[in-house]
C-alpha cells in the first residue's frame, strides 16, 4: 500500500521544522541585534548635530533607525479644567516659595462618590466642579466643604482640605500641643515628627489657626495641605 | 538560543500547520491552540499554569498571542533557569500599592497574606486590614499588577508571577473610594513590606509639585527598613511617550518621567516599558530618571499586551462579558471560561510589577542585600536594547529643533562603565543574570550621604538665545569625592514657555544627560521656578570637577528667556 495523506503531511511539517531549527537566531546576542532594524514607522529626524562620539562608546554603526518609535496614541477622553476668569480668582495669602495658589471662587469640591463621576475633572479623587454660589471664606472653613485653588503659572487646581501638615521640634511635644490649639489628629508619623491634624470644630478659622500654628514656639515648621495631583495607574 | 529552544521553534511551527491544516476555527483559537503546544522545557511550566505559553514576557518564543504582531525569540525576562533552582521569591514580602487587589482570586489567594498587614484607606489610621478587596467597580488595576509579580504557579491555573512564592500585601492608595491625601501618599511608603511596587504617578503634561513630607519619609524607609538595609520601592515611568499637550484636549506632546516630581528621587527605582520585540513600547515614558526597563507590552489586539490575574467572573475586571474588546478571551473565550485573567494588560504599570518580582527573587537569594545593592546589581546586569551610541534621535513628532541641536542623547557609556539612555535607564532586566551576579556580589557602598544642595549658582543673569544649539552654559565646580549614586539638579530659567526649552547636564567625565528634551508636553507653562530632576546616567561616576549645565530654547517665536539659578544635590558614597 502506498504512504497515507496523514503520513506525508507528517514528514512535510518536519521538514520545515528543521527549516526553522536552522534559520533561527543563535544566540540573545543575535536577536537584539534583529531589533535594531528598523520595525516601525520612519523617523523624521530634522536636525542633526555632527555625529561625535560618546567618551568609551563602543564602535557601533550610525544608524538613525533604531530610534523609531510607533507614535500612534489610543485616544482618551480627558475632561477640561475650564478657563479661571480673573474675577472668580482672590488672595491666598499661604503661599509656598515655589506656589503661586490663588483662591478660585465658584468652583466646588466633591468627595468621591461610589463609580466615580464621568467627565469630571478628578485632584486626589475629589471631583472638581463649576458651583455658581460657592464663594470661599478661609475664616468660616469647613473640611467637609474644601476651597478650590488655582495655580496661575501651571494652571492647575488644587483642594485646600484644611489639613496642617506640622512638623515638631520634639515629636514628644504632640499631647499638649494638640490640646493646646484645640487640634484633632489624623496621622502621625513620629519618626519623622511630623503630624496630621485639622481643627477639632466642623468649622474653623484657617487662617487664624495657621498664624497660631507658626507662631508656636514648639514648631520646626507647618503647612497647609493642598491636593494638586490626581494619582493615575500608569 | 540553545537547541531546547530551537527544537520548541519547530514544534511551534508543525503543531501550527497541522491545526492550520485540520482545524475550522477562530483566529483567536487557532493562536491559543498553537501556543499551548509548546513542549520540552517549558512542558512543565506550560502543564502547572496553562496561560504560561501566553506570557510571552516569561518566555518569548515568538509568540504573537491574540495579536497580529510576532514577537522576538529570546526578548524576555529570562527567568527560568532562577525557578529551575528552585526560587520563587519565598519569604519575600512584596506590597501592591495600588486600588486594591482581590486577595481571594484563583491565582494570588495562597500568597496573600492573611496577618493584618495591609492598609485599607477607607478606614481611619493606621489603616491596618486583613482584606484587600477592591471597593470599586473602577478597582481593577492592583488585581493585576499583583498577578505579574507573583501569581501562583503550579496550581493548573492562570499563568504565574516572576516571584510566585512571594507573600503579597496591599495599600489601595489608588483605589477610586480612597482620597489621595498627602498622609496617605506617606503612609503606604510604610508597613510590613520589603517591596513596594507603585504602578502609578501623575499626568506628565504639567509639573507636579513636590511633596518634601513624601520624600523624607522614602529617605527615612531606605534607610532603616528592612533592618537597615532599605525598602524596596518600585515605580512605573509612566506612559505619557506621547499625551496631550498641557492644556489641550486634541494636540499631541511627547512627555518626560521628570515632570513627576514623585519619581525624582534616587530612593525609587523608576521602571520603563518594552514591547514583545524587546524595544521602548510606543507609550513609555523616557526621562533621565528612569533606571532599568522590563515588560509592558502594547495593546493586545494589535501586538501582545501582558497576560495576569484579572478580577474573578465575567462582570468586573477588564475581561468580562460585555467587553468591548476585539480580543475574544476578553470576553471570556479561548479557555478564559470565568474571565479571571487578562491579555491586554499593559504599560509601566505591568514592567514594574515584574522588576519587583524580580528584586524579591534576588532578597531570597540574598536577603541581606540593601536596596542599594539591588538598583547596583539591576543596572550592572541589564541588556541595553537597540544599543546605538552614535546616531542622533530625532524629535519624534517632526518638530524642527536649531541645526546642530541633538534633541534626544543616544545611548551614553559612562565612565564607570555604565550604558544608559533615556528610554531604557540601563536597559532591559535581565533575571538570571541578575541572580548570578548576586551569588558572588560583594558589596562595597559605602554610608551614603547627601551634598544637601550646597552646590547653589544664584543670581545669574544668562541669556537663552533663541532656537540656538549653542544654549546656554553655566558650571560649577565639585570638590567633593563621592562615586555618585543620583545627580539632582533644580532649576530657574524665566521664560514665556519652558515647553521650548531643552536642559542637559554634563558631567566632569564628559557623560552628557538629557534632562528635559525641548519642544515637550509643557505647552504654555511660564518659567521653571526650582523644579526637582533626578539624572541616573551618572552611576558611579566621581562627582568631583566641574559640572556644565546647558539650556537650549528649540522653538523660535517667543522673547529670549535667561537661566537664573541652578543648584546640584549629590547622592553617593565616597
Amino acid at each position: 500500500m502506498g504512504m497515507k495523506k496523514g503520513n506525508l503531511v507528517f514528514l512535510f511539517l518536519i521538514f520545515v521544522s528543521y527549516l526553522v531549527y536552522y534559520s533561527a537566531p543563535r544566540s540573545k546576542n543575535q536577536t537584539a541585534l534583529q531589533i535594531e532594524k528598523p520595525n516601525q514607522t520612519p523617523n523624521r529626524v530634522i536636525a542633526t548635530e555632527p555625529q561625535k562620539p560618546q567618551m568609551q562608546a563602543l564602535a557601533s554603526p550610525a544608524d538613525a533607525s533604531v530610534w523609531s518609535r510607533n507614535i500612534s496614541m489610543k485616544p482618551k477622553l480627558i475632561p477640561s479644567l475650564p478657563n479661571a476668569n480673573p474675577q472668580d480668582l482672590t488672595e491666598f495669602i499661604f503661599n509656598r516659595p515655589q506656589t503661586s495658589w490663588k483662591i478660585w471662587n465658584r468652583m466646588k469640591a466633591l468627595w468621591p462618590v461610589e463609580g466615580g463621576r464621568t467627565n469630571s475633572i478628578n485632584i486626589s479623587q475629589f471631583h472638581i466642579q463649576a458651583d455658581p454660589v460657592s464663594i470661599h471664606s478661609l475664616e468660616n472653613f469647613s473640611p467637609q466643604e474644601p476651597v478650590v485653588l488655582f495655580e496661575e503659572r501651571l494652571q492647575k487646581a488644587g483642594v485646600l482640605t484644611g489639613t496642617f501638615e506640622i512638623q515638631l521640634n520634639h515629636s514628644k511635644q504632640w499631647e499638649a500641643f494638640e490640646k493646646q490649639h484645640s487640634l484633632r489628629l489624623i496621622q502621625s508619623f513620629q519618626e519623622l515628627n511630623l503630624f496630621y491634624a485639622t481643627a477639632n470644630q466642623d468649622r474653623f478659622n484657617l487662617s487664624q489657626l495657621f498664624k497660631d500654628l507658626s507662631q508656636d514656639p514648639s514648631v520646626a515648621s507647618v503647612n497647609l495641605e493642598i491636593l494638586s495631583k490626581q494619582y493615575e495607574q500608569q | 538560543m540553545n537547541n531546547n529552544n530551537r527544537t520548541k521553534i519547530g514544534a511551534v511551527v508543525a503543531s501550527s500547520l497541522l491545526l492550520l491544516m485540520f482545524n475550522n476555527c477562530s483566529a483567536d483559537a487557532f493562536k491559543l491552540s498553537t501556543l499551548a503546544s509548546i513542549d520540552n522545557s517549558s512542558s512543565q511550566f506550560q502543564e502547572e499554569d496553562p496561560f504560561f505559553s501566553l506570557s510571552w514576557y516569561l518566555q518569548n518564543v515568538g509568540q504573537s498571542v491574540f495579536s497580529p504582531s510576532i514577537g522576538v525569540v529570546g526578548q524576555d525576562l529570562n527567568v527560568q533557569s532562577v525557578w529551575n533552582q528552585n526560587y520563587f521569591g519565598s519569604n519575600v514580602r512584596i506590597q501592591i500599592s495600588d486600588s486594591g487587589l482581590e486577595d481571594n482570586h484563583e491565582d494570588l489567594r495562597l500568597n496573600f497574606s492573611t496577618a493584618m498587614d495591609s492598609k485599607d484607606y477607607t478606614l481611619a489610621a493606621p489603616y491596618l486590614s486583613m482584606t484587600s478587596r477592591p471597593k470599586n467597580s473602577t478597582d481593577n488595576h492592583g488585581t493585576s499588577v499583583a498577578g505579574l509579580a507573583a501569581a501562583t504557579h503550579g496550581n493548573s491555573l492562570g499563568s504565574r508571577g516572576v516571584a510566585s512564592l512571594a507573600t503579597l500585601t496591599s495599600a489601595n492608595f489608588l483605589s477610586s473610594a480612597v482620597t489621595q491625601t498627602s498622609n496617605r501618599a506617606v503612609d503606604q511608603l510604610t508597613g510590613s513590606f520589603d517591596i513596594s511596587n507603585m504602578s502609578w504617578g501623575t499626568n506628565q503634561n504639567n509639573l507636579g509639585l513636590r511633596d518634601l513630607n513624601f520624600e523624607n519619609q522614602m529617605r527615612l524607609q531606605t534607610t532603616t527598613g528592612r533592618n537597615n538595609r532599605g525598602k524596596f520601592f518600585v515605580k512605573a515611568s509612566g506612559n505619557s511617550f506621547l499625551v496631550y499637550c498641557r492644556g489641550s484636549t486634541t494636540q499631541v506632546c511627547i512627555g518626560n518621567a521628570g515632570f513627576d516630581p514623585d519619581s525624582n528621587t534616587p530612593f525609587t527605582t523608576l521602571v520603563g516599558s518594552l514591547d514583545h520585540k524587546g524595544v521602548s513600547s510606543s507609550y513609555s515614558s523616557p526621562g533621565s530618571n528612569v533606571w532599568v526597563s522590563a515588560f509592558g507590552g502594547e495593546f493586545g489586539d494589535d501586538s501582545p499586551a501582558t497576560l495576569t490575574t484579572d478580577r474573578s467572573g465575567c462582570t468586573e475586571g477588564y475581561a468580562k462579558t460585555n467587553s468591548q474588546s476585539t480580543v475574544l478571551f476578553q470576553r471570556g473565550q479561548n479557555g478564559n471560561v470565568n474571565c479571571n485573567y487578562t491579555a491586554t494588560f499593559n504599560g509601566t504599570s505591568s514592567a514594574a510589577p515584574l522588576v519587583s518580582g524580580a528584586a524579591a527573587l534576588l532578597l531570597q537569594l540574598r536577603p541581606t542585600l540593601t536596596w542599594r545593592d539591588l538598583k547596583y546589581i539591576f543596572a550592572r546586569t541589564a541588556v541595553p536594547p537597540a544599543f546605538q551610541t552614535v546616531a542622533p534621535v530625532g524629535h519624534p513628532l517632526g518638530e524642527p529643533v536649531p541645526v546642530g541641536h541633538q534633541w534626544e542623547l543616544p545611548w551614553v557609556v559612562n565612565s564607570a562603565g555604565f550604558r544608559f539612555h533615556n528610554w531604557y535607564g540601563f536597559g532591559r532586566l535581565d533575571i538570571s543574570a541578575a541572580f548570578e551576579f548576586a551569588k558572588t556580589y560583594v558589596s562595597t557602598f559605602g554610608t551614603m550621604t547627601e551634598t544637601n544642595w550646597v552646590h547653589n549658582l544664584l543670581g545669574l543673569n544668562l541669556p537663552v538665545p533663541d532656537f540656538s544649539a549653542a544654549g546656554v552654559t553655566s558650571q560649577i565646580n565639585v570638590t567633593q569625592n563621592l562615586k555618585a549614586e543620583g545627580v539632582q539638579l533644580m532649576i530657574w530659567v524665566t521664560h514665556a514657555d519652558i515647553s521650548e526649552l531643552s536642559i542637559e547636564l554634563v558631567s566632569p567625565s564628559g557623560t552628557r544627560s538629557m534632562i528635559v528634551n525641548g519642544r515637550n508636553s509643557l505647552q504654555g507653562i511660564p518659567n521653571y521656578q526650582g523644579e526637582l530632576f533626578l539624572s541616573n546616567a551618572f552611576y558611579q561616576e566621581n562627582i568631583q570637577g566641574n559640572w556644565i549645565l546647558k539650556v537650549v530654547d528649540a522653538k523660535t517665536g517667543n522673547p529670549v528667556g535667561t537661566l537664573t539659578r541652578w543648584s546640584l544635590n549629590f547622592v553617593g558614597a565616597p
